[in-house]
């Protein structure tokens, strides 16, 4: 597997399609905190955001990187399991280097308006990588799903993403789709735990939702 | 009878809704070689790639008794951003082998291919035969136990194609070959079993050798090839293209060439 991430990585950066997804991620990141005295968890949850948009787009350029033969050389090297997992964990791996730059910039910087505490380190970087593997899951299933046809596939992510980030507003003018709606992430609901900028509100409530999600997310790699 | 390394019950596989193959069972022996034919569209790459895990079967069961699969696509990658020998440094390590038996296998298979000097050369700007050599060799590297080529002939310069058809031979003994082709030449040489596929059947020919053999030659006068038995005869100027059973070309020949004909080209009918 090491060979293969290896491979992945230097076709990846040599082919430059990195660069849209990673300026847009560094640049947003430096015009959210270039005020100071800002929120913490609030802050942190506008770049979970982002970064959320931000690894759809890296995960969706790491599976049209290759043309079909490539493609299918690799099957056969790697098998099509290996090239999966290969695929989500490079997209993780960059999305864990920008999520060390969105949570550790702003310390750098001293952007916030009180002394930040290792409760919101830990909070921060959960909330990240959660939103990551968020948007390595939306990248991957506009990707390869067989039943969106190629050209669409831009477009399912962008949709998935807009139903997820508009969730509440939905569900508030079609209850019917309330339940419909629960196979898509639950970012809204976990971004509402941070909006407040409180540590209060993270009770009994965030960690069993946070626990049964992490499960959830985590379960096609442990099996 | 030896070890089955592959098995097809079956099996039939949809594209895009349309039917590609159907009904399709065989089976097929270690260190068979085998040559998969068929008009272009009749599905010989879609079967290969089924036998290489790239397709899953629409229905139908396909069984490997193999640890190791290579697979050559019938074109190369055009934009591998990667030198040609660090390409295949990395292909070699998806495998786990060593640093040290992956330069002693790189040595020996760039000396064979004839592509020392162009290792250091990004494989984008490396010409179709070279690129395709490299294609084999990524297959090779691995050591399969069953090497598949799409149509692995094509792009390859003459010398090149007698060079691969040498390996191939000697390969046969170590594994299992199977192989797309439209090229006779190839058959003859490495196939042991056809498979003819035609309408998304496939037929299975266990004896590859031919009964025929077309003979070219050039004529003095056409009155020498009055009198001499053959069971076709095409002439073109002073070009005649004889076909004949196998076991009466020697003779055949031998009278041709008293005669004062020259022999252009002998071949097995296919």
């Amino acid at each position: 597997m090491q060979g293969f991430i290896k491979y992945q990585f230097k076709s990846y950066i040599r082919s430059f399609k990195i660069i849209p997804p990673a300026a847009t991620f560094l640049i947003w990141i430096v015009v959210l905190y270039h005020y100071s005295g800002v929120e913490i968890l609030s802050s942190y949850a506008v770049s979970s955001i982002v970064l959320y948009i931000v690894t759809t787009w890296i995960a969706m350029n790491l599976f049209s990187i290759e043309e079909e033969a490539e493609k299918n050389m690799l099957f056969v090297q790697v098998g099509k399991v290996n090239y999966l997992l290969g695929k989500w964990m490079i997209s993780f791996l960059i999305a864990l280097a920008l999520t060390l730059f969105s949570i550790f910039y702003p310390l750098l910087l001293g952007s916030f308006k009180e002394a930040v505490q290792p409760i919101h380190l830990g909070l921060s970087i959960f909330i990240h990588l959660l939103f990551a593997i968020f948007g390595i899951l939306v990248g991957s299933f506009s990707s390869i799903t067989s039943f969106i046809p190629k050209r669409y596939t831009w477009l399912s992510a962008v949709l998935i993403i807009a139903i997820t980030l508009s969730y509440e507003g939905i569900v508030e003018k079609l209850s019917f789709l309330k339940w419909l709606l629960l196979i898509f992430p639950p970012v809204v609901n976990v971004i509402n735990f941070f909006e407040p900028d409180d540590l209060n509100y993270f009770g009994k409530e965030f960690w069993i939702f946070s626990s049964l999600l992490s499960y959830t997310q985590l379960s096609p790699f442990l099996h | 009878m030896g070890k089955v390394i592959l098995k097809a019950l079956d099996l039939k596989k949809e594209i895009d809704g349309k039917e590609i193959l159907q009904h399709v069972s065989f089976q097929i022996e270690e260190h068979a070689s085998i040559a998969i034919r068929g008009s272009n569209g009749s599905g010989k790459s879609t079967l290969l790639k089924l036998l290489a895990g790239i397709y899953d079967p629409t229905s139908g069961k396909l069984v490997r008794n193999a640890k190791r699969i290579g697979y050559v696509p019938e074109h190369f990658p055009e934009n591998l951003r990667f030198k040609l020998k660090e390409y295949l440094t990395l292909v070699a390590t998806f495998q786990g082998m060593t640093k040290k038996d992956i330069e002693a296998e790189l040595s020996e298979y760039i000396g064979l291919f004839e592509i020392e000097s162009f290792t250091n050369t990004p494989l984008k700007k490396c010409s179709k035969g070279t690129k395709q050599k490299v294609g084999i060799l990524q297959a090779l590297l691995i050591k399969p136990d069953i090497l598949l080529l799409d149509e692995p002939l094509t792009g390859l310069d003459t010398s090149s194609q007698q060079n691969l058809m040498a390996m191939l031979e000697k390969l046969k003994t170590k594994m299992t070959i199977i192989f797309t082709t439209h090229e006779d030449l190839l058959v003859e040489n490495i196939a042991d079993q056809i498979f003819y596929v035609k309408d998304g059947r496939v037929l299975v020919q266990t004896e590859n050798k031919s009964s025929q053999r077309v003979i070219k030659v050039r004529f003095p006068n056409k009155n020498v090839l009055l009198g001499l038995e053959f069971n076709e005869l095409h002439m073109e100027e002073d070009i005649a293209i004889i076909t004949i059973s196998r076991d009466k070309s020697d003779d055949l020949l031998r009278k041709l060439l008293n005669n004062n004909c020259s022999v252009l080209d002998v071949r097995e009918r296919i």
